[in-house]
């Protein structure tokens, strides 16, 4: 029962600014973890809500475990400490997006018109591979603002099929396009483990999205919105010096694209992708 | 000052209707434009786009109507006729009605004159329109188009069944006027009498929509194009661009292939046809990627579409470009190469 009481996770309920840095004695911060426990016993709901919104479970003996075990360091810090920066950067995988299905249509010879149709397009645009970079400013424990930017080139492909005068269906395409997300985002943590060197976060966002067709002969411009969770596991710390930690990276995102390249009447479109990378906090 | 007599014709076989072009083999040859397919006029040893220098267009209207079409009637549907091509943004053309004459269309008389004739002896034909050109500049001195008063017509505003509606046909006839050759964004097809449209995407397609139809009162994004390039407004060329390429078999350029272009953003469908060499350049797209499909025409009368009908390829398979071609704005897609195989 008690172990289950400390994933309430006591860190979030932190004050922030004056919550021990990174090599502070564990005396002082075990103390404060224990008055923190008993102020974020509201914030069981909150937590369990985003334990099942939290894919990455691999760690969830360590949150049982939570921060406060015996000889704790307070390296959980350095994942969330308040008027700080973090650098991260690294590779994400963009799963395959349905861009839109739109028919190419015929006023049909018939009182009142109609149509019908000439062939039916469906256009997708395939897995591809992305660099991500993210500069953040945690202004609380909980909560981080980040900028960041995500290139990505893949390939577009269209399943032609349908057609008027029995042409067998064909896949056409492999064009490459080139995107551009720039957006800003709201991280916010809900929980710590691995005796608070790590992190799970949730993060929402939007930007601006621009995407290059083949040649870059054509462009389209649009929005772009994310929703996703993660992890942050910071290895290393140093005390006065920067940077004052290093760590690890992973999320998984859902986008929602709005405009940008649409096919049909559809402006929007949505796909998940995961990342990875490195994390520099200072 | 020489000049030249050309006639485009619109028609219909049996009860099958249908528009053509005739009568412009020796002297007018549709060309392969940057988009759809526009008229051209031999002057010494070049051709000149057959297109008016001067705006607006001043034309006349025959003082005379037909049983169901007031003379009134016909001159106000010949002016929504002309307006609806005037309101296509992207493009600049424009007419101006001078006034009622007693002159026939097809008087050789530098009046631009829009009738009906009795003509009887052309049982397929519904409207024509013939061109004087100056023939040693090539220059458009008028254009007359004739409805041919033996069929039903009708003015009225959702149609009239058994009736042929004016304005439609003084749409795809004023198109001919303007300079527009056909469209083959059309899908026919043979019964017993002639040929049935089944559904087309062009105003200028050379067959025409069942009697009571009021449908090609609205021009398709072909048209638009094709006027467009022709007439291209203040910024037409900058935000459209060009898809440009030759189709071949058997390593050889493939004449008087239709390749369509179609925008997957929209579904809008532009055509063009391949010339003797096999290229071919479709103008008017908006930018992005596009998807070509290539086709022999079908069905259709060849005349309507070519000066040399009788070498028009149409053994081939229709083939989708295996890749998109991407448009730039205000740019071309540089030489796509669409290979096609025998049937």
């Amino acid at each position: 029962m008690s172990a289950r009481r400390r994933t309430s996770i006591p860190e979030l309920a932190s004050v922030g600014d004056d919550a021990p840095v990174a090599g502070q004695g564990f005396g002082l911060a075990g103390r404060r973890r224990e008055r923190q426990h008993k102020r974020s016993s509201g914030l069981g709901l909150r937590a369990l809500l985003a334990a099942v919104v939290f894919s990455a479970c691999a760690w969830s003996p360590l949150w049982a475990e939570g921060p406060q075990g015996a000889g704790a360091p307070p390296e959980a810090k350095e994942a969330g400490r308040p008027r700080s920066f973090q650098i991260s950067f690294g590779a994400d995988w963009l799963m395959p997006e349905t861009v839109g299905t739109t028919a190419a249509t015929m006023t049909t010879n018939a009182t009142g018109g109609g149509t019908t149709t000439f062939f039916t397009n469906k256009v997708t645009r395939t897995a591809a591979p992305a660099f991500r970079g993210r500069v953040g400013y945690t202004l609380t424990r909980m909560v981080t603002i980040e900028g960041g930017f995500l290139v990505s080139q893949g390939t577009v492909e269209d399943a032609v099929s349908g057609d008027a005068e029995q042409a067998p269906a064909v896949t056409i395409g492999g064009n490459s396009i080139t995107q551009y997300f720039v957006d800003v985002s709201v991280l916010v943590r809900y929980h710590t483990f691995a005796s608070g060197a790590g992190v799970a976060f949730l993060e929402a966002g939007g930007g601006y999205l621009r995407q290059m067709h083949e040649g870059n002969v054509a462009v389209d411009t649009g929005q772009i919105y994310h929703f996703g969770n993660g992890v942050i596991y910071m290895f290393t710390h140093r005390r006065g010096s920067r940077p004052t930690g290093v760590g690890l990276r992973a999320d998984a995102q859902l986008y929602v694209r709005h405009k940008g390249f649409s096919v049909g009447g559809s402006t929007q479109g949505v796909f998940v992708a995961v990342g990875a990378g490195l994390v520099v906090a200072f | 000052m020489s000049k030249r007599d050309n006639r485009s014709r619109c028609g219909r076989v049996a009860l099958i209707l249908r528009v053509w072009l005739a009568g412009m083999l020796a002297v007018s040859a549709p060309v392969t434009a940057r988009a759809y397919q526009e008229y051209g006029v031999q002057v010494g040893n070049r051709v000149v786009l057959l297109k008016w220098s001067q705006a607006p267009v001043r034309y006349f209207i025959e003082d005379r109507g037909v049983p169901g079409v007031a003379r009134d009637q016909l001159q106000a549907a010949v002016d929504r006729a002309f307006t609806t091509w005037h309101n296509v943004p992207t493009a600049s053309v424009s007419a101006q009605f001078s006034g009622y004459t007693s002159a026939l269309p097809f008087d050789e008389d530098g009046m631009t004159t829009l009738g009906f004739l009795d003509a009887a002896d052309e049982p397929d034909v519904l409207g024509e329109t013939a061109y004087v050109v100056d023939d040693a500049s090539g220059a458009i001195v008028e254009v007359d188009i004739m409805f041919n008063a033996t069929f039903p017509w009708s003015v009225a505003a959702s149609g009239e069944s058994g009736h042929f509606d004016l304005e439609s046909i003084a749409l795809h006839e004023i198109g001919h006027l303007w300079g527009l050759g056909h469209s083959d964004l059309g899908i026919t097809q043979v019964t017993t009498g002639g040929l049935r449209v089944i559904a087309k995407e062009a105003v200028m397609f050379p067959f025409v929509f069942s009697p009571g139809s009021i449908s090609d009162r609205t021009l398709r994004a072909d048209d638009i194009a094709g006027i467009s390039d022709l007439y291209p407004a203040d910024g037409f060329r900058a935000a459209t661009g060009t898809a440009d390429g030759v189709v071949t078999k058997n390593g050889k350029g493939v004449y008087g292939a239709h390749v369509v272009a179609c925008s997957p953003t929209s579904g809008t469908l532009i055509g063009n046809f391949t010339d003797q060499d096999g290229n071919f350049s479709i103008a008017g797209l908006p930018p992005g990627p596009v998807v070509l499909r290539v086709e022999p025409v079908d069905n259709a009368d060849l005349e309507s579409f070519f000066d040399t009908p009788s070498q028009v390829d149409l053994n081939f398979q229709i083939t989708y470009y295996s890749r998109f071609a991407v448009v730039g704005a205000g740019g071309g897609t540089g030489l796509l190469t669409i290979q096609v195989a025998a049937k």
